[in-house]
């Protein structure tokens, strides 16, 4: 069968005109100069899939070899604990929410701001263990007191960070401060 | 630069003379190889004036039958070159090339093209005897060859036959002697077109290259895809390693808690912007109306009257915590609010706009 239409094929090929005999010969090569590009296409993606397989691999090998070190694991271990005493551990958000609002309002007050007002706002979910609460706390503003304030927190077991800082005058003329802080929490299981 | 050029340039191609012998002594069978130059004693010229209105392909192709149908020998060689008048066509016997041992020769041209170009009548001294010239519009009309010097009667036979716009002089002009390296007809010639034959050749040449060329690449790529599959095999061999072990889970859930801690408590620079900013304006001893901290700007007002704007402004802008401070109008009374970005990090420098803002 294959010998039957190859002898056909080469009978054809025998019998062709010159001027068929080159458009075969064109449509050929272009058939090879669009291979040629296709392979070189793929030969150029195949490398870059060996480059980053090779990073990935070299990462991964990397990461397996500081993750079995003993120094490394102890360190780890001592920097966790660290996260759950700087962070607010409740069972539930709402818990969390009840605790971080006095704790804001006895620094500020220690601290020596008048007229304090603390508002806990709702956590965004971002899915993880950790998560993160924001209070606003607006206070009447003098120098020394914010800096004290700025001094609770930063000695505070939980660990505070400030987003922003507003001063501006109030109703009745006099300063008034609105500070926006954020503070870490974890949720553990109820006992 | 030209020199250097030169030095890649090829030499013209040896002259073949009547006599068969190769001019400057040079090595017939490495002369052959190069091409050769015919002595003009060798050639016959012809000129082909084309119909005015014909395209350059169809002047081309009338050249090309005119040559043929005026072949002088029964194996005719010819060169045509494109000329303003229409085309000047050359001629030589291939059997007479054979005779003397050039048949083989690939590229055949005659003596006369290698020599510069000119205008109006002229005699040229050939390394055979000599050639009455006459040029128009830097094309060759006519060409004749003598053994011998032309005569004055030979001269004016010559000039009897040509249909020149010039007066041709009564006597015949000094013989020029000119090199033979001049290359501008090979811009002119109009060459043989490519043959169906010719054409199948080259496409499949082309073809081969290519398909060496895909061989080649396709190579590559199975290379590296084996590469990529081991990599990736070792990978997930060290992934399940680390799903078995208990140990090294713990510590994957451990640094992923330190990520989750490090995200929820990472900050905007409120404070190191806000104390840049003091330490600005306690140098200058203003004390600010209003000033604020939010979503990465910092903001204050200070009164205008006799406070140093421009100044405070530069040094603001000259504080690592800020950039891109900007002056504006706050309010009826007077007063000034000044704006600046926070920048990231003390390693990150402000970026060029907004530092180009201040300025």
């Amino acid at each position: 069968m294959i010998d039957r239409v190859w002898a056909g094929l080469m009978e054809r090929f025998g019998a062709a005109t010159p001027r068929e005999r080159a458009g075969l010969a064109l449509a050929v090569a272009t058939g090879a100069i669009a291979m040629a590009i296709a392979s070189f296409d793929w030969a150029m993606g195949a490398a870059d899939a060996e480059r980053s397989a090779r990073i990935q691999r070299a990462e991964a090998q990397a990461a397996f070899e500081r993750d079995s070190d003993g120094a490394f694991q102890q360190r780890l271990a001592e920097d966790v604990n660290k996260v759950w005493r700087w962070s607010i551990v409740e069972t539930s958000e709402s818990l969390v929410r009840a605790q971080a609002a006095p704790l804001v309002e006895s620094l500020a007050l220690q601290a020596g701001l008048a007229n304090v007002e603390v508002a806990v706002a709702d956590s965004a979910d971002e899915g993880g263990s950790v998560g993160s609460i924001a209070i606003r706390l607006g206070a009447d503003f003098d120098w020394p007191s914010f800096m004290a304030l700025l001094e609770a927190l930063h000695n505070s077991e939980t660990s505070f960070t400030i987003h922003s800082i507003e001063v501006s005058g109030g109703a009745d003329g006099a300063p008034r401060l609105n500070l926006l802080m954020k503070a870490p929490f974890l949720l553990e299981a109820p006992q | 630069m030209l020199p250097l050029l030169n030095r890649f340039r090829a030499a013209p191609p040896c002259l073949l003379l009547e006599s068969g012998a190769i001019e400057e002594g040079e090595n017939y069978r490495n002369a052959l190889a190069r091409g050769v130059m015919l002595s003009r004693a060798l050639c016959r010229f012809k000129l082909f004036r084309g119909t005015p209105g014909l395209t350059r392909s169809q002047l081309a192709r009338a050249a090309r039958t005119f040559a043929e149908a005026h072949a002088p020998f029964e194996a005719t060689g010819s060169l045509i070159l494109r000329t303003p008048a229409g085309a000047a066509i050359w001629y030589w016997d291939k059997a007479q090339l054979a005779v003397l041992g050039a048949g083989e020769a690939r590229v055949v041209s005659p003596e006369s093209v290698w020599r510069a170009p000119g205008e109006g009548w002229r005699v040229l001294a050939c390394a055979e005897g000599f050639e009455a010239q006459y040029w128009e519009d830097g094309g060759l009309i006519a060409s004749s060859w003598r053994r011998e010097m032309l005569t004055r009667a030979q001269w004016a036979a010559f000039a009897l036959n040509v249909d020149a716009t010039q007066q041709a002089p009564d006597a015949p002009p000094t013989p020029q002697v000119l090199p033979r390296d001049d290359r501008s007809w090979r811009r002119a010639e109009i060459r043989t077109p490519l043959s169906w034959r010719e054409l199948e050749r080259g496409a499949i040449s082309i073809a081969l290259c290519a398909s060496a060329l895909a061989t080649f690449f396709t190579a590559q790529a199975l290379n590296h895809e084996g590469a990529a599959r081991a990599d990736r095999r070792a990978l997930d061999a060290l992934e399940e390693r680390v799903a078995e072990d208990a140990q090294l889970a713990r510590v994957r859930e451990r640094l992923t808690l330190m990520a989750e801690y490090d995200a929820a408590t990472r900050t905007p620079r409120a404070l190191a912007a806000a104390a840049d900013a003091f330490e600005v304006l306690s140098r200058f001893d203003v004390t600010p109306q209003a000033w604020a901290v939010v979503d990465e700007t910092f903001r204050l007002e200070i009164e205008a009257s006799g406070t140093p704007v421009r100044d405070i402004v530069a040094a603001l802008e000259a504080a690592p915590g800020l950039c891109g401070v900007t002056p504006e109008l706050a309010n009826a009374a007077g007063g000034i609010e000044l704006r600046a970005a926070i920048v990231a990090s003390a390693e990150v420098e402000c970026e060029p706009a907004l530092r180009g803002r201040a300025s």
